[in-house]
Formats: structure tokens, C-alpha cells, sequence
């Protein structure tokens, strides 16, 4: 016993530097190690069938076997920097165990608490899940369409489709990157029991390509089966005919850390994770300008929340952008300078004017123009006080995750622009805003 | 006829049948079965068992019918308590008594008096019960033959619960009383000349006495319990608190001991166990430990074992080899329902870990701490055994509830407290309860003096039943005797 436990202080103390120069997170990570070391060391005696070496597990004790897999645990951590997460090769999400590979992004606890609290918000729906069973009679034909553009690892759909009705929904994540792709499908694969027989499925694209719309369109009228991809066991013919397929909300979790904060970054993020699911030009918002304007055309043409009652044809062509008179007088009450920004993203992302923006975010007069419109501070702290229950945003279509605070004007602003009417702030458990959400 | 018995007896060896008879020629005309327990013997007469399972009827369903036709006699003389009180072979009825009419009607049934003094004098309650019982019988029996709309469906519902708690001590009450009838007619048949002729019978109707009386003495004990107020959190589930006190590493040690026992003891029953949250030092000792147990009467089985618990031996650290003395401290807390206990968001204060700058994609934190401050109690619950703060979150929210909802028992229990009250399981946190001494291969509980030489069983969960079956005892002895100042 004596010498293990002169193991685990050794450790302890190398791992304090990593963990926050908190010891007692030191001794919880050490912890995490161990018992991955012990899983690990079990599973190589399994193979081997090699009882004896067994052995020294008992109570407290630590085989020569853990010992090894311990000191290059403990050395990859503390000497590369490397991901806790990339080590143990997994992440709790939710109720999933999602598979963790270095480049593809780690979950964020962030991202967690948000996307379960959409998984809420929806599921607890009745526009959503409920109507959908009464039109469906006992087919399954999975419904609710959702696309996750970036979708790294994949966490967000799989999660979603974790807390969703049997066989309600259809899921789709978009990655660029062929290995973030790969491992969401792994994923897939590795949660399969627990998605509820909900349809997940990933594919590689480019959203800045010209055709991108198109390609995320076409996903819809895909039969699952024969694309080899997806998971069903049963036959799942969409029900809905080409070209009719439309999602019913996006989501997005983009790059959105700015150049110059990359210097910033602690070794963990900055060299093992994949500085293109990090990154993004103008200061990190290059993208969500072009994702909003991209849902507006990915989404049904009538929100969900009129849907039911689907005799009011005036309000089909108050979703056209720019010309719905909404949409201008938002574009009045918007900060000049703000709109400038998203007009000039907007028109050429590459020609944009980097000095010009820097740090008016937080300027009065964005400021007035939110308070004249839905995002409050008050609207806020309702909302979040108030869990699930979303009171201006009864069913969310367009969901973003921001960097922080700093992003929330020019965000809120972009998805207003693109004919989000209502618009909300979801804040995170530390208190920062987190989420831009949404509706017609 | 007993040869017959005796044939079926023969035949199905083993185990006791139990028959029932209807008696026809008893002094009063009871439309009721009379339990007869028959000991199987071999052939040179000796005993096999004696153990009398009613579910083996099914099975020897052939021999019953046989028996069952041929008629059995008994004459109809009356008895007084003083010829009651001979003693049969050893066993006492003395303190059974009928005031009988002699040649009654089936109409009005004859007083009698329970051998337990207690029950005696909580004859009114019980007949009211039974009063009650009826009442509340008719009233649902009513409303399924007239109009639906009688009775609401909750108020039905009601009424369904309610009859059913009374059922359960209305039915042993009536089952008792019908005992201590049979009981008395098997006391007239021994006293019959022509049982004693016949030894066979004679012998037969002594053990019948006999198993009667034992049926009736637990029969009472059972009522008795079934009256001692209920605690409902009784039969839910519970969070398992384990701390290391005074002893330093020896006491992190023996807390680890202490958990397992009680892993073991989980297991045997079958429940669940679900760590929630887990200090320790990676080697074998325990500072800190929350278990959610899942399953039947969790918390009425575990809620004697709050308090503080000591060890004395000689610690594995020590090299002189003196008998060190260590404590830690258990508790046990009924987990509710989230309908039981609802908390208003408002008033939590969740913290979490927040790194400098703005989180999100630009921190990857293994840091997933959760701490609840309740604000309106000041209770600080904080978790960070898993990985995701999302699941720390929750089961801080588990143990925040059970908090409160112990909170608010106390509360009630304080504002209830009269003179009495049952001292075991209400006792304080820091009471000492318990002492493991190794040396002696033994453990005391102090409660009530109960000293156990078997440690090592003790330690894996083996005889903890034995330290539970006493302390319910003990609190309900303690229950009943509040029930008896209250009384008299």
C-alpha cells in the first residue's frame, strides 16, 4: 500500500498545474485517470485471459500494469497538455457517452446545459411532438427535421435525439471537416440504443460553398437506408415528397473565437483541437450572418408555431426577407454601425474591414435598440429563471451558440436581420449569455 | 376417520396439510372454516415438521376432499374460564376467556378477550374501526349500483385508500376473533371423553391448540403493529450519508468498512445502490460518501443506522499495536419525489466553475463542480464526481431535496413531540449508537443493549437484519407504549 500511496501524492501534485492550481480538482482528474487505468488494465487481462496478474487490484493497491498506463497518462497530461477528455477518449453528454478524438472539438459543458434545455423545450411542446403523433397514426415517420451545421463530434443531434419521442425526429449534422464526420458517426454508432429510434445522420459539407443550401435540402428526400449511413433498422420511407422536405429548425454551434484571442488560449485547446472548429474571421462572426440567412431558406415556409392553424396566408409573405415591413422597422432601431457590419459580412465576407468594428459592441445605442425590442435584460433573466419554458419563443427554429456577451448584439442583430422576428438570449450556468434563439 | 388422516398424512409426508373443516355440531353454529393442522409422521410415529403452509391445499387437494367427507363429531358442552385454564401440556390459555351465551344464535357473537392486555383495552378503537370499515364499504358499495355521480372519482379513490388501511387491521381483527373461537372449541373437544379415548385424536388436538394459540399470539402482535402509526417515508427510498469523524486515516478506513456493509446489505435485498457522490484518496479510505438507495421499505429498514458509529482495533498504520478508537457518522434521509418536494428556481443559487474570459469554445474546463445554495435555508449542497456538470447538477438537486425534505420532517416531528415518543430512529445525528470492537469479534448497538459476536458477519451486511429486527421492535414497543399513555 505504501508505495502506491506515494503514487497517487506524486501525481496529485504534477497534475495541480493543469487543474487549476486546485488540489482537490487535481485528486478528482487523478481520480478519472484511475479508473480509466483500471478499465484499461482489465480489459488488456480479458484478452490475455490472464488471471494472475490481477493480482495486485485489491483494496487501494495498483497492479504494475495500471502503474504503466498511469505514468503516461499522467506525463501525456501534464507534459502535452493533452485534453483530459482525449486521454479517457470519451465525454458524458447528457445521458450519452460521446467518443472524444483529437482534432474534433471536446463538448463544452456549455454546449451540454444548452442543448438539454432545448431537448426540454421541445419535447415538453405540444405544437411539436403531440401534433406530430396525432398526423402520423401508427407509422413512424420521423417528422421534425433538425440540421446541426458544424456539428463536430456530433453531440448536439445525438443528444437531441436522445431526449426525443421514439421515432419522432430526423437529424442531420453537417461538418466540413471528413474526420469530425467520422467520428459523429462512430458516435452514432456507439449511442445507437439511446437514440430513441430518431434518424441521425452525418454528412461532410462546406457551408460557404455556393450550393449549400441545395446539398442540406437534398439530405431530406435521401432514403435512409440506402445511404448506407444511418441506423434504422426499419423502413423509413419520409412520407414527404421531393422537394418538400424542409427542416423544421437549425442549429449551429459555428467557430467563433477571433484571431486574436488565439494567443489566449490555454495548451488543451490551443494545440490539440482543430483551429478551423475554433476560429472564425471578423472576430469570430463571420459565420452566423450566412447561417441565418441560409435557415431562412432551409426552414418550412411557415413557422411551426402557425402551422396548426394554416389558414392565414397573409403571414407567408411577412417571411420574405427585407421586404416585410417588421423587418425595416427593426433595421431602424438597429445600431448604424452594427447593421453596417452585417450588411458588409454579409455582401463579401472576405472584404470586410477589420478596424472598423473593433469594440463598439457594447456601444448605448445597440443597446436601446435591443431594449426597444424583445431581448431584455428582464426578458432574460425570466427566461432563464423559468427553465424550459420559453415565453417569446414558443418554438425555437433557429439556434445558435455564441462566444459570450460580446457576441450577443451583433448576433441577435444578424438573425433579426435575416427575419427572426422574435429573438432571445439563453444564458449559461456561469451566467454568460450563451444562445441566440430564434422564430418567425 | 383418523385413520383416514392418518393415511393422508402418511402419504404426504413432508410438511403439515392444513384442512379446513366446516363444523356443523359446535356448540354455536359458525358458517366458517376451522383450521386443522396435522402433523405428518412416519410409520413409527415420529414427527417430521411441523410447519403449516396453507399454499400446499392446492397440491394435496385429493387427500383434502377425502378427509373433508367424513364427519367429524364434536359435542356441544360449554365451558367457564376456570376449566379453560387446566393447562394442556404445557401450554397456557389461561388468560383466554369467553363470556358465553350459552346455545346462542350465529347473531350475536360471543365477547371475548384478547391474551394481549393492550389490545384489550383498544377494543373500543378496533370496533370502531370496524364500524368505520363497514360505514365506508357500504358507501362504495352504493355507488356502484345507483348513479355514478355519488361519489367523484378522487373522493372514490379516497374512500378505496382509506378502506384498504383499514382493512388491514380490521381483517386481522376478525381473523383473531374467529381464532379464539376455534381456539375454544378445540379446548371443548379435548375435554371431551371420547376425544381422550382415542389417542391418536387426543394428540391431534393438542397440537391443534397449540399451533392456534401461537397463531393467535402472533396474530395479536401483528394487529398490535398494524396499529402503531405509520411513518409513509417508511416505505420509500433513501440517501445513505457516511463521514469519517475522529481518527484520522483509521476512521477514512472504517467509513469504507461502513459503506460496504451496507453495499452488501443493498445487494441482499435487492435493491439499488447509486453512488452519488464519493471523497476519497484513491487507497482504500473515505471521507465523505452519498448513496441513493432504490427500492421497497428502504428507508423504513435503514432509518435506525443514523448516528454515530465507532470502531476500536488496532489500525493497519499502527506498528506499536495499540487499539486506536475511531468514529464516523451515518445518516439517513427518506429521498423524496419531485412533487414531494418542489423547489422554486428562485431560490437556488447554482454555482459553477467559471474560468476567466468568456467559456464556451475557448476553454475546455475538466472542472465540473456543481454547488446549490438554497437561499431561504442556507443549505450549500456541492458535487463533483462526474464529469459533466449537467449530471453533478442533478444529483446535487437529489441530495438538496432530501435536505429539505428532512428539514421539514424534523420540523413537524418537534411541533408533534409530546412526552413520548419513540427514542429510536428519532434520536439526534450524534448520538453513539454503534461500536465494531475487532479485538472482541464484537458489536454492541447501545440503543438497546444488543451485543452481536459475529463482526465479521455484521461487516458484510450478513447480520445487519438482526440489529434492524430489534430496533424496529424497540421503536414500536416504544410506539405502542406512547399508543397506551394516550389510552389510558
Amino acid at each position: 500500500m505504501r508505495p502506491a500511496a506515494e503514487l497517487v501524492r506524486i501525481w496529485t501534485e504534477a497534475l495541480v498545474p493543469v487543474c487549476n492550481n486546485s488540489k482537490s480538482h487535481a485528486s478528482q482528474e487523478l481520480k478519472w485517470l484511475l479508473q480509466h487505468a483500471k478499465h484499461q488494465s482489465c480489459a488488456s487481462l480479458a484478452v490475455r485471459s490472464d488471471g494472475a496478474a490481477a493480482g495486485g487490484g485489491g483494496r487501494g493497491g495498483l497492479s504494475e500494469k495500471e502503474i504503466e498506463l498511469m505514468q503516461v497518462y499522467v506525463d501525456e497530461r501534464v507534459r502535452t497538455r493533452k485534453p483530459l477528455q482525449y486521454i479517457l477518449g470519451t465525454q458524458p453528454f447528457m445521458n450519452l457517452e460521446i467518443l472524444t478524438r483529437p482534432p474534433t472539438l471536446i463538448p463544452r459543458w456549455e454546449t451540454e446545459e444548452w442543448t438539454a434545455r432545448l431537448a426540454t423545450a421541445l419535447e415538453s411542446n405540444p405544437l411539436i411532438f403531440r401534433q406530430h403523433h396525432q398526423h402520423t397514426s401508427s407509422t413512424t415517420t420521423p417528422r421534425f427535421n433538425i440540421l446541426d451545421i458544424c456539428s463536430g463530434s456530433g453531440c448536439i443531434p445525438l443528444g437531441l435525439a436522445s431526449a426525443f419521442p421514439p421515432g419522432s425526429s430526423r437529424l442531420f449534422g453537417a461538418d466540413i471537416h471528413p474526420k469530425a464526420v467520422q467520428l459523429a458517426r462512430d458516435n452514432t454508432a456507439h449511442n445507437q440504443a439511446l437514440l430513441n429510434q430518431n434518424l441521425v445522420s452525418f454528412h461532410q459539407a462546406d457551408l460557404l460553398a455556393p450550393n449549400a443550401v441545395e446539398k442540406f435540402l437534398s439530405w431530406l428526400d435521401v432514403d435512409h437506408d440506402s445511404s448506407g449511413i444511418v441506423n434504422s433498422g426499419t423502413n423509413s420511407s419520409s412520407g414527404m415528397g421531393k422537394g418538400q422536405g424542409r427542416y423544421h429548425l437549425i442549429i449551429s454551434n459555428p467557430p467563433y473565437i477571433a484571431h486574436s484571442e488565439y494567443d489566449t488560449l490555454e495548451p488543451e485547446v490551443a494545440q490539440w483541437e482543430d483551429p478551423k472548429a475554433l476560429l472564425a474571421d471578423q472576430e469570430g462572426l463571420v459565420f452566423y450572418p450566412r447561417i441565418a440567412h441560409m435557415a431562412m431558406e432551409l426552414l418550412h415556409r411557415q413557422p411551426a408555431a402557425s402551422r396548426s392553424s394554416s389558414s392565414s396566408t397573409s403571414s407567408a409573405s411577412s417571411t420574405a426577407v427585407g421586404e416585410d415591413q417588421n423587418n425595416k422597422h427593426l433595421m431602424r432601431e438597429l445600431d448604424p454601425r452594427t447593421l453596417e457590419r452585417i450588411n458588409s459580412l454579409d455582401r463579401d465576407e472576405q472584404q470586410h474591414n477589420n478596424h472598423n468594428i473593433n469594440s463598439n459592441h457594447n456601444s448605448g445605442n445597440s443597446k436601446r435598440a435591443q431594449e426597444g425590442e424583445e431581448i431584455d435584460d428582464d426578458d432574460v433573466e425570466r427566461t432563464w429563471r423559468n427553465g424550459p419554458e420559453l415565453d417569446r419563443v414558443k418554438i425555437p427554429e433557429l439556434v445558435f451558440e455564441i462566444g459570450g456577451d460580446h457576441q450577443v448584439d451583433f448576433v441577435s442583430a444578424a438573425v433579426r436581420q435575416a427575419g427572426f422576428r422574435r429573438v432571445q438570449v439563453w444564458k449559461d450556468l456561469a451566467d454568460r449569455a450563451r444562445c441566440i434563439v430564434g422564430a418567425r | 376417520m383418523v385413520a383416514c388422516l392418518s393415511a393422508a398424512a402418511t402419504v404426504s409426508r413432508q410438511a403439515t396439510i392444513t384442512l379446513a373443516r366446516r363444523i356443523s355440531s359446535a356448540p354455536w353454529t359458525l358458517s366458517r372454516t376451522l383450521k386443522a393442522t396435522i402433523h405428518t409422521k412416519t410409520t413409527n410415529g415420529q414427527p417430521l415438521g411441523s410447519i403449516s403452509t396453507s399454499g400446499r391445499i392446492s397440491q394435496l387437494s385429493g387427500y383434502h376432499n377425502f378427509v373433508r367427507s367424513t364427519p367429524l363429531i364434536l359435542t356441544g358442552d360449554t365451558y367457564t374460564h376456570d376449566q379453560l385454564s387446566h393447562s394442556h401440556q404445557g401450554f397456557s390459555t389461561s388468560s383466554l376467556a369467553f363470556n358465553k351465551k350459552p346455545s346462542s344464535s350465529s347473531a350475536s357473537s360471543p365477547e371475548f378477550l384478547f391474551q394481549n392486555p393492550m389490545l384489550n383495552k383498544m377494543k373500543p378503537k378496533l370496533q370502531s374501526m370496524k364500524d368505520l370499515h363497514d360505514k365506508i364499504l357500504k358507501e362504495i358499495n352504493g355507488t356502484s349500483t345507483s348513479s355514478a355521480d355519488d361519489l367523484s372519482p378522487t373522493k372514490f379513490a379516497e374512500l378505496t385508500k382509506q378502506l384498504h388501511d383499514l382493512s388491514l387491521i380490521t381483517d386481522k381483527y376478525s381473523e383473531i376473533e374467529s381464532q379464539i373461537r376455534d381456539l375454544f372449541s378445540l379446548q371443548q373437544m379435548l375435554d371431551d371423553p371420547l376425544t381422550n379415548e382415542d389417542k391418536d385424536l387426543l394428540e391431534m388436538t393438542q397440537d391443534e391448540i397449540k399451533t392456534t394459540t401461537e397463531a393467535i399470539i402472533d396474530g395479536e402482535n401483528e394487529l398490535l403493529l398494524a396499529m402503531v402509526p405509520k411513518d409513509l417515508a417508511d416505505e420509500g427510498n433513501a440517501l445513505l450519508e457516511i463521514r469519517a469523524g475522529t481518527g484520522g486515516d483509521e476512521a477514512g478506513l472504517f467509513a469504507a468498512d461502513i459503506l460496504r456493509m451496507y453495499e452488501r446489505f443493498v445487494e441482499r435485498q435487492r435493491w439499488r445502490w447509486e453512488e452519488i457522490s464519493k471523497t476519497h484518496d484513491g487507497l482504500g479510505a473515505i471521507k465523505d460518501a452519498t448513496i441513493a438507495i432504490t427500492g421497497n421499505n428502504v428507508f423504513g429498514h435503514l432509518k435506525y443506522e443514523s448516528g454515530v458509529h465507532r470502531v476500536q482495533r488496532v489500525p493497519a498504520t499502527e506498528t506499536q499495536g495499540r487499539i486506536h478508537t475511531s468514529t464516523i457518522t451515518v445518516a439517513i434521509m427518506p429521498q423524496p419525489t419531485e412533487v414531494q418536494v418542489q423547489i422554486a428556481d428562485a431560490d437556488v443559487r447554482v454555482d459553477v466553475f467559471r474560468a476567466s474570459g468568456a467559456g464556451g469554445q475557448k476553454v475546455n474546463t475538466t472542472d465540473s463542480a456543481i454547488r446549490l445554495t438554497h437561499l431561504p435555508t442556507g443549505i450549500v449542497v456541492a458535487i463533483q464526481d462526474e464529469r459533466s456538470n449537467q449530471k453533478n447538477r442533478a444529483k446535487a438537486f437529489t441530495i438538496l431535496r432530501a435536505k429539505l425534505y428532512e428539514r421539514e420532517r424534523e420540523k413537524l416531528a418537534l411541533e408533534r413531540r409530546d412526552s413520548r415518543r419513540a427514542q429510536v430512529g428519532g434520536g439526534s445525528r450524534s448520538e453513539k449508537i454503534r461500536t465494531y470492537n475487532f479485538p472482541q469479534n464484537r458489536v454492541t448497538d447501545h440503543r438497546i443493549n444488543k451485543t452481536l459476536h459475529e463482526l465479521e458477519s455484521v461487516l458484510d451486511g450478513a447480520a445487519l437484519p438482526e440489529f434492524i429486527q430489534a430496533l424496529r421492535v424497540e421503536e414500536q414497543t416504544d410506539l405502542l407504549m406512547a399508543m397506551n399513555d394516550e389510552i389510558s
